[in-house]
């Protein structure tokens, strides 16, 4: 049930010198919804259309609000129609055959208006003060809900990377059997976790013992050199290591991580994993009609995004920091978007979930639209009513008036 | 003697029955031709009632109204015996009197 916009209904009450439950206002507000529905039925519900309904609504209750509390100023809905001046109330008669200004308005109350004129000031200023607040206030809710959403899936993203690391590290454990009871052992980790496409076991100066592989034949004692290999090296010396993403047939994301062992079966196992699952994570999120979440490793590539056109650009870093709540930035797309973003602890990748302004302040503009609209509306009608002159003319009483 | 106004209202409210309220009011009287603003009908329905010729009763508050009630109005004994005065006169006027078709 739509109603009218409460400020609307304070100037109307107001202007009618009426209470909050004055059955005027209970006929203003029926009807402000009766053409609410019928301004719907005409030009549809959606987009700028919904503006439309709203002004055409508005404009009603305004037109409407100010056609009674006209008449209720030169009546004086509260007073005997006995006390009124004559002339003031043979304007009014003559006035009713008319939607026209009051003749008797301009004349009779010098107050009215500088006081309409005060009113419509007063009304600009809060109208903008209102609306200033409220476009911040929702930027810095949308970019809150953004960054909900970017830690969200940086947390399942985390989730997923450290399940792989622990099924790693239990195959390891494993390792000091026989080399065929390590193969098989390797076999069902791979069984239990799809995204791991390739296990291999290194001993503790970096010679291959056993690769188990989706993409190649399984082989054991190989003794390839990997003493030189980055992944070797910075597993010995931090005791985990996680690679920079890259991509098998142009689209399909990878990481290499590497864990070492200790003790007796000392070395290293480096393991290749798809992130096809972590894409599906960041394209699940939604962020209104046109917004999206991307993935940035720790070189600053986007390794997982809305499509694949946006896979490898290049991220700058720098700007990570920069990216403050609520203001505008370029995004992936290259239109200025609304950015939040959340870090993946293990891995130190980052998600971006960003929202055009176009979208994001569409509510904004059209509370804006309507705002003046209803004022440039409100306004009209108070420069009528009060530009208009002359005196009412008694003589123009209807015959037979009983009054 | 009542205005034209007075009357539009007063058969309205007449045709409305219990529902007579001022958005009611309004559109029985549109449906007939003829168009009364708000401010103008409530102008006529206040001066009416201090005429003692119609009252009114408040109905219970709506959603779509804003919680706030509709304001019921129904003729009196003087308001029906005074719109049947006026249309009576108006009647004899009419009775017998031929206008041209064209002037």
């Amino acid at each position: 049930m739509k109603q009218p916009p409460r400020a609307m209904e304070r100037l109307a009450a107001f202007c009618l010198r009426a209470s909050d439950d004055d059955s005027r206002l209970g006929d203003l507000s029926e009807r402000y919804a009766h053409h609410h529905r019928r301004a719907r039925e005409r030009l549809g519900g959606s987009g700028w259309t919904a503006v439309l309904q709203h002004l055409f609504a508005d404009a009603h209750y305004v037109a409407a609000a100010v056609n009674v509390a006209l008449f209720a100023q030169v009546a004086g809905m509260g007073q005997p129609l006995a006390a009124l001046p004559d002339a003031k109330f043979a304007g009014l008669v003559h006035s009713e055959g008319t939607m026209g200004p009051l003749p008797s308005v301009a004349g009779s109350s010098n107050w009215l208006k500088p006081a309409l004129l005060l009113t419509a000031v007063a009304f600009l200023a809060a109208g903008a003060s209102d609306i200033w607040y409220t476009w911040r206030q929702t930027e810095a809710l949308i970019v809150g809900v953004q960054r909900e959403k970017a830690e969200a899936a940086a947390a399942q993203i985390d989730r997923f990377v450290v399940a792989v690391r622990d099924k790693l590290a239990w195959s390891m454990d494993k390792a000091a059997g026989s080399p065929e009871q390590h193969r098989i052992d390797s076999l069902r980790v791979m069984r239990q976790v799809p995204e791991l496409a390739e296990i291999v076991h290194l001993d503790a100066g970096g010679k291959e013992l056993l690769r188990v592989s989706r993409f190649a034949r399984d082989t054991a004692g190989s003794g390839a050199d990997f003493s030189g290999d980055v992944r070797y090296l910075e597993a010995r010396k931090r005791g985990t290591y996680v690679g920079a993403v890259y991509f098998r047939n142009a689209t399909e994301p990878y990481v290499s991580l590497a864990l070492a062992r200790d003790g007796g079966n000392a070395g290293v196992t480096l393991a290749e994993t798809s992130l096809l699952g972590v894409n599906g994570v960041v394209r699940s999120v939604k962020s209104g009609e046109s917004g999206y979440a991307f993935l940035v490793d720790g070189s600053g590539r986007v390794v997982a995004g809305p499509d694949t056109g946006t896979l490898r650009q290049h991220f700058d870093k720098s700007r990570w920091s920069e990216r403050d709540p609520g203001a505008v930035h370029t995004g992936l797309t290259g239109v200025p978007v609304l950015s939040a973003h959340a870090a993946v602890p293990t891995t130190g990748w980052r998600v971006f979930v960003e929202l055009p302004t176009t979208e994001a302040r569409q509510p904004l503009w059209s509370a804006l639209l309507r705002g003046a609209g209803v004022l440039a509306l409100g306004l009209a009608a108070v420069l009528l009513a009060t530009a208009s002159g002359g005196s009412a003319r008694p003589g123009e009483a209807p015959l037979g008036s009983s009054r | 003697m009542l205005t034209t106004r007075e009357q539009l209202v007063m058969l309205a409210i007449a045709r409305c029955g219990r529902e007579s309220y001022a958005l009611a009011i309004q559109d029985e009287i549109r449906s007939h031709g003829q168009t009364l603003t708000l401010g103008v009908l409530y102008t006529v329905l206040n001066r009416l009632e201090e005429r003692g010729l119609i009252r009114h009763r408040e109905g219970e508050p709506t959603p779509e109204r804003g919680d706030r009630p509709k304001r019921f109005h129904a003729l009196t004994g003087a308001g029906v015996r005074e719109l049947r005065s006026t249309l009576r006169v108006l009647d004899g006027l009419r009775a017998g009197t031929e206008l041209p078709e064209r002037t």
